[in-house]
């Protein structure tokens, strides 16, 4: 009885051999990669590639079980290495501290894996594999985990649904007024914190509000003017801060900030018809009390609640407000006696950034009567943190290496999408749920276009050499772009004689043609020195004409859909036309057909969401989407909860509830559930 | 079990565990740590729950097993290497168990499960059986049920592309939150009474069409309890995958089994029993994963009193890709 003999005995002596001899890669080495990696070298896979740019931090080290303390730092592809190699010394792992991204990767390099698994945590890298995975048509296995929750899925060519074919969740965006004037929630008083404040104080100059605001398209004169006055405000400011370093310097801010903005938003009554007006705060007000309260500041918090999940009080906001202000202006000016462009930028690890956006944010939020939030809570706030735990990524990753069987064993068919679901309350007969592989949306630009490669000598070979290939191929009034750059349409033929070099059009670039008929086609460049092309000008990988033929079918599928959409949108109308008063039975059908419509375009659209190494997509079964860790730009609260999760499926079973229920700490009356 | 009880999490605890905390809680977090378990049988799936439970940070975690590596122990056992042929399965997995997390207290016994007292598994706060008999399940189940210290009782396996845990805590307290749209939380009290093994053994279903029966059972469980009467029968040897007198017997125990919880014969099929003998004595890594992910999610889960633990059967098959929970009561 050697090692590989329970493996044997369960998937047969031919897949045995087939996993034996497949090369797989393994892109992301973070929470689910450690796991997979595991079971890869442990499931008779001899073959591994493995990626990862990052490197190892503390808070892995919960989840990341191949790294320990004295790897932080390190890389985690390397480190990983080492360690699966201890559990299995007879597999080929090479480890690669690099990003996906980078050109060597080509689709010629994806086509040396029989398959591609996704241990990936942001929707950048997600989308890039998919599409080099698509272009090398290679299988894909995907994977995401947010908390409690996971995800596990197949994209394959035609057979399946890619990464791309359902709208992602675009980071969340807060008109520039709600953040500047009128907050209302903990994370407008953050975002201020964070994207307004701490930039103007500590950043660059030329920054200007970022990605985050967003000006409002139907502004008023009145808004117009607000924003007017909003800019005088930072640019007074921005004089205080000359004053660094001198007396009274935290001071002079804070009742800047604090004081005189708010006064004048204050007398700006029209504001607070409808909400409560701002309270103006008085340092030196505050800090007499301070002095006062000294003593009882020095009483040891309560002991089983952790420093930083407690709410600060007023006093001890200030003071670190005070504190971290010094600190943070001491550090840019140290910086800027070298480099006079330097700049800080906010980093929830970096523990004086955190705890000035916490002070300041919390300080707003006391001046708008907003509730306030502890350190802990802004830090998963501002830094977009999703908790993460071993056993769900244990569990993803278990799920796909059953899924790396069946493909290996060519039964992709045969494969299907799983969703780990959390049971808070005991209510649910289910906790992994399986649902079909989807189709691929014929809408999709990234799976439903031909690939083709391209070898060419890209220093010699010119746009019309270029032009002349893809027409001879079929295509007619060839127009041609590169990541949104137009570089030949019918109308624009300046670059006809430029070198494909000289455009960029290099080694790994993707090239979209489309022509008169608006067929698609993309072209990945694989360059080749003329020498290495075996006499020939050029060698197309893939069948431009058989690519076409798929287009004008595909544009036909497209047509049909048109024309069911329409007529869905008729027959709506004419439902709703039908509708009158007087037919009541007729409208409560109606509403519960509504609801129906709604309950499915929600199914159809549920927009991707990609989590710490997030779910793929929302699915009536996960929750609402979250941001992503590394995503950026998005300013949702992490929460994960799971309650009211559910499509009923579950049977009853005996619960019983007892008794009290506590609202925030207060008793109130018994709640019954069912 | 002598813990020293600890009240707060340290600045490091928590800059080690935020991620968790953020999940879970400071104080479920805290409840684990002062928490002691005992894994039972070290097999692949024994490797799996105590490496996600000593990531998790619990208190102490007692490995116990007296058999020694065999060659094919490296297959699904990934804590052991390979200079440790032949020494002791529990001590072998310790070593490497401990550098997942120095702050757990990793304690190797080696002896057989059969010599240990009712009392040796009333000290811990959960006890985990890996791989044993019915009759040692049974015993240890009820010896946790009589324990003043409320012992949570798991018992759990996996056979080839299957595995199934089963939960009984007795009487569990926990506690569950929601998110009010209002934003409040509520806190809502609840508790779950579990019946003992031997009392679900005997579950009799009343003959129910197979569309109703397979919402109350799968006959993946029922074909497993079958196996576990195939073991008790035979020494706690499991059926040889190629042996055609195993499964003919394992096909008479099934006829009987079914008939006795008045349930239709044809409701487990052949072929499920089939598998079960042809693949039953094998473990691989990815099923052990997802069981062993699901088996130290729910450990844990009990621990803090947090949330709802599995009630009380939880079934893997990996041809399905399906978890389901089983309610199974004596009734
Ligand atoms: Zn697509």
């Amino acid at each position: 009885m050697e090692r590989n003999s329970h493996l044997r005995t369960t998937i047969g002596e031919p897949l045995l051999n087939t996993v034996g001899a497949s090369r797989v890669l393994m892109v992301g080495a973070g929470g689910i990669g450690c796991e997979l990696l595991k079971n890869l070298v442990m499931s008779g896979f001899q073959d591994i590639v493995i990626i990862d740019l990052d490197t190892i931090d503390l808070s892995n080290l919960n989840r990341q079980f191949l790294f320990q303390k004295q790897h932080i730092k390190k890389s985690k592809a390397k480190i990983a290495r080492e360690s699966a190699l201890e559990f299995n010394p007879n597999v080929r792992i090479e480890a690669r501290h690099q990003n996906i991204k980078e050109e060597e990767f080509s689709v010629e390099w994806f086509k040396g894996f029989d398959l591609v698994m996704n241990a990936l945590d942001n929707l950048d890298a997600r989308r890039h594999v998919n599409k080099m995975c698509l272009a090398a048509k290679v299988p894909l296995i995907e994977s995401g985990t947010a908390g409690y929750l996971g995800q596990v899925t197949v994209i394959s060519g035609d057979l399946t649904e890619c990464f791309d074919c359902l709208s992602k969740e675009t980071p969340k965006t807060f008109p520039v007024c709600t953040i500047r004037s009128t907050p209302s929630t903990p994370i407008h008083c953050i975002v201020w914190a964070k994207s307004y404040l701490f930039g103007l104080l500590f950043g660059n100059a030329e920054d200007d509000d970022d990605e985050v605001m967003v000006k409002e398209d139907n502004a008023d004169d009145e808004t117009a003017k607000e924003l007017e006055t909003l800019k005088a405000e930072s640019q007074a400011l921005k004089t205080i801060l000359a004053q660094a370093g001198q007396e009274g310097f935290t001071e002079l801010v804070f009742n800047k900030v604090f004081g005189t903005d708010i006064e004048r938003l204050r007398k700006m009554e029209d504001m607070w018809k409808t909400r409560a007006a701002p309270t103006p705060l008085n340092y030196n007000q505050i800090m007499d009390i301070t002095g006062h309260l000294s003593q009882q500041l020095n009483v040891a918090p309560e002991s089983t609640t952790l420093k930083d999940q407690r709410v600060w009080t007023l006093p001890e906001t200030v003071t670190v407000f005070g504190d971290s202000l010094v600190r943070l202006t001491e550090r840019l000016k140290e910086l800027r006696e070298s480099d006079p462009e330097a700049s800080i930028s906010f980093d929830k690890d970096d523990a004086e950034t955190l705890d000035f956006v916490t002070a300041t944010a919390n300080l707003r939020a006391h001046v708008y009567g907003i509730e306030e939030k502890s350190r802990f809570d802004v830090k998963a706030m501002a830094g977009n943190i999703i908790p993460a735990i071993a056993t769900t990524n244990a569990i993803v990753a278990g799920l796909m290496v059953m899924l790396a069987f069946k493909i290996l064993n060519k039964r992709i068919a045969d494969c299907k999408t799983t969703y780990l679901v959390y049971d808070s309350r005991g209510d649910r007969d289910q906790l992994l749920i399986s649902e079909k592989l989807a189709k691929p949306n014929p809408r999709c630009y990234i799976c439903r276009n031909a690939y083709i490669g391209l070898k060419i000598d890209t220093t010699t070979s010119t746009v019309q050499d270029f032009v002349d290939i893809m027409e001879d191929g079929g295509m007619t009034d060839v127009e041609i772009q590169e990541n949104g750059r137009v570089i030949h349409d019918p109308d624009f033929d300046d670059n006809l004689g430029k070198t494909l070099a000289e455009l960029q059009l290099t080694n790994g670039k993707f090239v979209d043609l489309v022509d008169v008929d608006d067929r698609k086609v993309i072209v990945y460049i694989i360059h080749r020195d003329s020498a290495a092309l075996d006499g020939e000008k050029f060698i197309l990988e893939g069948d431009v004409h058989k690519a076409l033929v798929q287009q004008d079918k595909l544009r036909k599928t497209l047509e049909q859909l048109k024309a069911a959409d329409a007529a869905e949108e008729a027959l709506e109308a004419a439902r709703k036309a039908a509708s009158a008063p007087a037919h009541k039975h007729v409208e409560d059908s109606d509403i519960v057909m509504l609801e129906e419509e709604e309950t499915r375009k929600r199914k159809r659209d549920g927009s991707l969401e990609i989590l710490e190494n997030g779910p793929l997509k929302k699915s009536s079964l996960t929750e609402p989407a979250h941001p992503s860790e590394l995503g950026g730009g998005s300013q949702q609260p992490h929460a994960v909860s799971n309650d009211g999760v559910g499509d009923g499926t579950s049977a009853e079973q005996a619960v019983d509830v007892d008794e009290v229920v506590m609202v925030d700490g207060e008793e109130v009356d018994v709640v019954i559930l069912e | 079990m002598a813990l020293p009880q600890q009240h707060t999490i340290s600045e490091d605890e928590a800059a080690l565990y935020d991620r968790q905390i953020r999940l879970w809680g400071a104080e479920a977090q805290l409840r684990m740590r002062n928490a002691s378990i005992l894994i039972a049988g070290m097999r692949g799936l024994s490797n799996e729950v105590c490496k996600n439970i000593i990531l998790a940070g619990v208190g102490s975690i007692t490995i116990l097993d007296h058999e020694n590596i065999t060659e094919q122990d490296f297959g699904s056992q990934f804590l052991i290497r390979g200079a440790a042929l032949g020494t002791n399965r529990a001590a072998a997995a310790a070593e490497k168990a401990r550098l997942l997390n120095p702050r757990v207290n990793v304690i190797v016994d080696q002896e057989d499960i059969v010599k240990k007292d009712d009392a040796f598994f009333q000290q811990f706060n959960i006890v985990c059986l890996v791989g044993c008999t019915i009759d040692q399940m049974i015993r240890v189940d009820d010896a946790c049920r009589a324990s003043e210290k409320r012992t949570g009782f798991y018992a759990a396996n996996v056979y080839g592309f299957n595995g199934y845990i089963f939960c009984d805590l007795k009487d569990h307290h926990y506690r569950v939150e929601r998110q009010e749209e209002n934003a409040a939380t509520v806190i809502i009290q609840k508790h779950h009474t579990y019946d003992s093994l031997s009392d679900v053994l005997l579950a009799r279903f009343g003959f129910p069409t197979p569309r109703k029966l397979r919402r109350k059972v799968s006959p993946l469980l029922l074909a497993i309890q079958v196996l576990w009467q195939f073991q008790q029968q035979h020494g706690g040897r499991l059926p040889q995958s190629s042996s055609q007198e195993d499964l003919a017997t394992m096909l008479q125990l099934r006829d009987t089994k079914l008939k006795d919880a008045q349930v239709d014969p044809a409701f487990v099929d052949d072929s499920l029993i089939q598998v079960l003998v042809s693949t039953g004595s094998a473990e691989i890594m990815p099923v052990c994963a997802v069981v062993g992910g699901y088996l130290a999610q729910d450990i844990l889960k009990t621990l803090s009193a947090k949330d709802a633990p599995i009630l009380n059967h939880y079934i893997y098959s990996g041809m399905e890709a399906t978890g389901v929970v089983h309610h199974i009561k004596k009734e």
